[in-house]
């Protein structure tokens, strides 16, 4: 529950403090959605604390008729500084998209594209019932059942890609790179890495120039969701409720996302040992979406991913340093090491 | 000088323990003072063998640049021109902010060679030195 301090601050149920005046905001900005019908805000309690996004969860109650009605909601707002930054209004306009797809991607609500309601960019979503577990697949649960729940991931990222992004729209969205799928997304990553390094990094030009010399070819453009893995999929016992982190969406190469999951920085998120390695992973994606998977492209995208997480690091260092992020990111010696040994063993 | 400057971290270090285990901390809070202490165990670990480590690396990427400066013309004319030395005929011990500078100046003319050098079996093997003295470099580096 909430309660109001001496500071004026609106203490929450895990005993972080919500910034001043969010409480007042949320509520102004939802009564602007709700033709008048006075919310109430109940249950306010930030989760996830520290990470690239301020998530609050709450219950909206209205009373439009005689019976109150409770929607349970989440809002989501963008830090001052994170690893990423990414657009609150082309994520809401893909998940309003989605809605008409059978993917179990959020509901979203409302959309604060530029903050003035809510000072930051937000988005306010329909929260789903579950829990996010980053480490399930190498948690407490009996092997067998995590087995199982392995090959639901697999199914889920299956799904994504078999998506019919044309027929929803998408393709109206987000551009279509085509076979050059791979060279954009090297570029994207790489304007990030120059708008946000402070020095230079040897160690990433070599990485940049490796991977721009073997890019591979896309064979087909599906939607990728660029941030797949175990701690964005909520969970209701063994039951999938929800993928979410759509922020990075966009149009691309399968092999992105399966580079990401089978990368082997990852490898305790996505594979269990002896039971669900990336071949198996591999073979079961194969069977399931019909794609073939060609083994030296996949090779590049996974030495993408360690690039990508590479720069992830350098953009969160500059949050850090510049006082817009609490988390003490840099590139860490276990990331270096393993992409620098990727790209010597391409360039070898 | 006591306290030393590693004694200063330790002590440092051992009172954001204490604070740590405070259950009445919310998880906000919690997790900043982990950062915190984070951050002073990585300063603790590297104060000493940084400067060493600068000093050396400064010196091998001397070399590295030397070896492959006449691939790259216009980045030769950039490097001072002077040979490494391996033994400085000052006894005095190395400013710290200067060596920590020069090797800022040399990463960034390494940087700048990968991104200049050629596609030629003379380039290609350059990258290839380089890849090695970049991953020595990882498993030296204490910061």
């Amino acid at each position: 529950m909430t309660a109001v301090t001496a500071a004026g601050r609106v203490g929450t149920m895990d005993g972080d403090v919500a910034p001043a005046g969010l409480v007042d905001r949320l509520r102004a900005f939802l009564a602007a959605h709700l033709d008048g019908v006075q919310p109430r805000i109940v249950d306010l309690g930030r989760i996830g604390v520290g990470r690239s996004r301020e998530n609050w969860v709450f219950d909206l109650v209205t009373a439009p008729g005689a019976t109150p009605e409770r929607e349970p909601l989440i809002l989501r707002r963008d830090p001052d500084g994170g690893l990423v930054e990414t657009d609150r209004g082309a994520e809401f306009a893909l998940l309003s998209a989605l809605e008409r797809s059978d993917l179990p991607a959020p509901v979203a609500r409302w959309l604060d594209a530029d903050g003035a309601w809510l000072g930051r960019p937000s988005l306010v979503m329909r929260r789903a019932p579950g829990d996010c577990d980053y480490r399930v697949l190498n948690g407490e649960r009996p092997l067998a059942e995590r087995a199982v729940l392995a090959g639901r991931f697999c199914d889920l990222l299956a799904r994504v890609h078999l998506t019919d992004w044309r027929g929803l729209g998408i393709g109206e969205l987000l551009p279509d790179p085509g076979a050059g799928a791979a060279l954009a997304e090297l570029r994207g990553w790489e304007e990030i890495l120059r708008r946000d390094q402070l020095e230079e990094y040897p160690e990433l030009e070599l990485a940049i120039d490796r991977l721009r010399e073997t890019a591979p070819a896309s064979a087909r453009t599906v939607l990728v969701h660029a941030d797949f893995k175990p701690g964005n999929i909520l969970l209701e016992g063994d039951r999938v409720t929800a993928l979410l982190d759509w922020e990075l969406a966009h149009l691309g190469d399968p092999l992105e996302d399966l580079g990401w999951v089978t990368q082997p920085l990852r490898a305790g998120e996505h594979t269990i040992a002896g039971t669900w390695e990336s071949a198996d992973l591999l073979r079961h994606y194969e069977r399931v979406t019909g794609f073939e998977v060609d083994r030296t492209s996949l090779a590049w995208w996974v030495t993408f991913s360690t690039f990508k997480t590479a720069v992830m690091q350098v953009s969160g260092l500059r949050s850090f340093l510049e006082g817009r992020s609490d988390e003490p990111y840099r590139p860490t010696r276990g990331v270096l090491r393993t992409l620098l040994a990727a790209v010597t063993e391409r360039s070898g | 000088m006591r306290p030393t400057i590693p004694e200063q971290l330790d002590g440092a270090m051992r009172l954001l323990d204490l604070v740590e285990g405070d259950d009445g901390l919310s998880a906000g809070s919690a997790e900043l003072l982990r950062n915190a202490g984070r951050l002073l165990k990585r300063v603790r670990a590297s104060w000493e063998p940084m400067l060493p480590f600068l000093v050396e690396d400064n010196r091998a990427m001397d070399e590295l640049l030397a070896g492959i400066a006449p691939l790259l013309p216009g980045l030769a004319a950039d490097l001072d021109g002077s040979p490494p030395d391996p033994a400085p005929p000052d006894p005095l011990p190395p400013d710290p902010a200067a060596v920590s500078r020069r090797n800022v100046e040399l990463r960034a003319l390494l940087a700048r060679a990968i991104r200049e050098l050629p596609r030629t079996p003379a380039g290609l093997a350059a990258r290839t030195r380089i890849g090695s003295y970049l991953l020595g470099r990882i498993e030296i580096d204490p910061t």
